[in-house]
């Protein structure tokens, strides 16, 4: 499943390096399109610790002035991402992007986010030189960048400046080398809010759709109402046809007499219930006390003593004319009255309750 | 006039804040995303009024084309007559009522039930040509005789149907049958 995923996934976005040149050779002006990834040589980090008690909108918005009021260049790009400590904010010069030909570029992020997440101090080998890391609570504190390897004195300058709960080691740790595909800050960032501008855009976008959308439907419906009016026109054109003619009255009053005959003589199955029922109890050779036929049940009593209840009952219930037979108590002496619905018609099967009754 | 307040209208529209300029822009679209539903509302009833106009039509066209067939009309014709010899034709109910009560009581008696008793009950109106009488007739009950009984009627010119069938013992021990039949009638005009 995941693979297949993958295969719809987009690739990360080309790195842009100092030098302006696009890493893996790839086609500047289809690199551009994608976004781009800054080399870290490109970026400056910053971290923003927020007051503890502030809501996620108003951490949000303090991030968002802190960034602004600490812009490093005079066109500042920045990414902020939400971090447990408060927010780690990124930085890069838009004129220096211009210079090398990325200004256009829609989505700008730097090298360092695309790479997994960690904890406590770390060095990372950039496709520029390299980056002293230290993480708490899987947020980024600090970030520094060297050309060059850090030194041991560079190291412990680094670590002089950070306000870590960790011991930071004396030497600087192996350089990690890690991909750059890892996507979980884009959950973190906290993005620009929408602009009155932005906002009028979209509602009227929205708007259009809609009103294509009603055009569209309203379409439909005059369609079909023309439809409906011819139908209905031909209709009553063939109604008055048939009020003129004498002929074909007669025969409308004729099948409506056959309705009126077929209603007044239509029946309940008394009889094909009542001869199901014999042909039951002449197999079993009882002969019934009492048995009756009314408003769609049939009803008989037979004495209990040495008659096969349960049996008679199944085959009763196993007769197409009845259903839903039911045993009860008739009377002091002994005797048994047995109950069943009539069903409609030999095409109609009993219905599941009352067949679930018997059972 | 219309040019006078459209130049007003677009002056307004010119002069508006950004943040008026989107709640106009919202109250808009929602003005179109509740159109959109309204049309799709109606576009969905208008079809179903074309679906059954179309049945109705296709019925009606149907019904006009076996109702002009000649086979069909003769058939008709032979199945009417059929209704008025199976059915009791009087001038008045009460007539009807006087006839269907011997006719019940000479089957039963043919038939071979003792102690018969026939009661005509009042027709419900249900409005139409046809209509339909119910007699009760209670009889002392043996096998053969009901089935005979069950045999008149069903050879009887009028056409009987049974609603229900009671057996049960009587006063003085012995069977006693209450049968509920119904039988068609038409009323014609007095000559």
């Amino acid at each position: 499943m995941l693979p297949l995923l993958n295969r719809f996934r987009a690739a990360p976005p080309c790195l842009l390096l100092e030098s302006g040149a696009i890493e893996e050779g790839e086609n500047y002006r289809n690199a551009l399109a994608r976004g781009v990834m800054l080399s870290r040589a490109l970026c400056r980090f910053k971290l923003f610790r927020g007051t503890p008690g502030l809501t996620r909108s108003q951490l949000a918005r303090a991030a968002r002035t802190f960034a602004e009021a600490h812009a490093p260049f005079e066109a500042t790009g920045s990414l902020i991402l939400r971090t447990p400590a408060g927010a780690a904010i990124w930085y890069w010069d838009k004129a220096q992007l211009a210079v090398l030909g990325a200004g256009e570029a829609r989505v700008v992020s730097p090298e360092s986010v695309w790479r997994a997440p960690g904890e406590g101090w770390r060095v990372l080998a950039c496709a520029e030189g390299f980056e002293a890391q230290y993480w708490e609570d899987g947020g980024l504190i600090a970030s520094s960048w060297r050309r060059e390897m850090l030194t041991r004195a560079q190291w412990a300058a680094f670590a002089l400046n950070v306000d870590a709960t960790q011991q930071a080691p004396d030497a600087p740790p192996t350089p990690q080398v890690l991909p750059r595909d890892d996507r979980s800050w884009r959950r973190a960032e906290i993005r620009t809010p929408l602009s009155w501008r932005e906002l009028e855009r979209g509602a009227i976008s929205i708007a259009l759709c809609a009103s294509a959308l009603a055009t569209f439907f309203t379409a439909q419906a005059l369609n079909h109402e023309g439809a409906a009016r011819a139908d209905r026109r031909a209709l009553d054109a063939l109604e008055e046809r048939v009020a003129e003619d004498a002929q074909l009255a007669r025969v409308r009053e004729r099948l409506t007499l056959m309705a009126e005959y077929d209603a007044a003589t239509r029946t309940p199955r008394a009889l094909a219930a009542a001869a199901d029922a014999f042909e039951v109890l002449s197999r079993f050779d009882v002969t019934p006390q009492a048995w009756a036929v009314v408003d769609e049940t049939f009803r008989l009593e037979i004495e209990a003593s040495g008659t096969p209840v349960r049996d008679i009952v199944a085959a009763l219930e196993a007769a197409p004319g009845l259903c839903g037979v039911t045993p009860e108590l008739a009377n002091a002496a002994g005797g048994i009255e047995l109950r069943a619905a009539i069903v409609a018609s030999a095409e109609v099967e009993c219905e599941p309750a009352l067949r679930g009754r018997a059972s | 006039m219309i040019d006078r307040v459209w130049a007003g209208l677009m002056e307004r529209f010119g002069a508006a804040t950004p943040r008026e300029r989107a709640g106009l822009a919202l109250a808009v679209a929602t003005g179109a995303i509740a159109m959109a539903i309204a049309s799709f509302d109606w576009a969905m009833g208008a079809a179903d009024a074309e679906r059954s106009a179309r049945i109705q039509r296709a019925e009606a066209q149907a019904a006009f084309e076996r109702d002009s067939d000649g086979a069909f009309q003769q058939r008709l014709a032979e199945d009417v007559n059929k209704v008025w010899r199976w059915s009791i034709v009087e001038t008045s109910e009460s007539l009807v009522r006087a006839q269907a009560a011997p006719l019940v009581e000479s089957l039963a008696l043919q038939a071979g039930l003792a102690n018969v008793e026939v009661a005509v009950a009042d027709s419900a109106d249900e409005g139409g040509s046809v209509g339909s009488i119910a007699i009760r007739l209670g009889a002392d009950f043996d096998w053969p005789s009901f089935m005979a009984l069950l045999e008149a009627l069903h050879n009887s010119e009028t056409s009987f149907t049974i609603h229900s069938i009671e057996v049960s013992g009587g006063a003085d021990g012995a069977p006693r049958l209450n049968l509920l039949m119904k039988a068609p009638f038409l009323l014609e005009a007095p000559q």
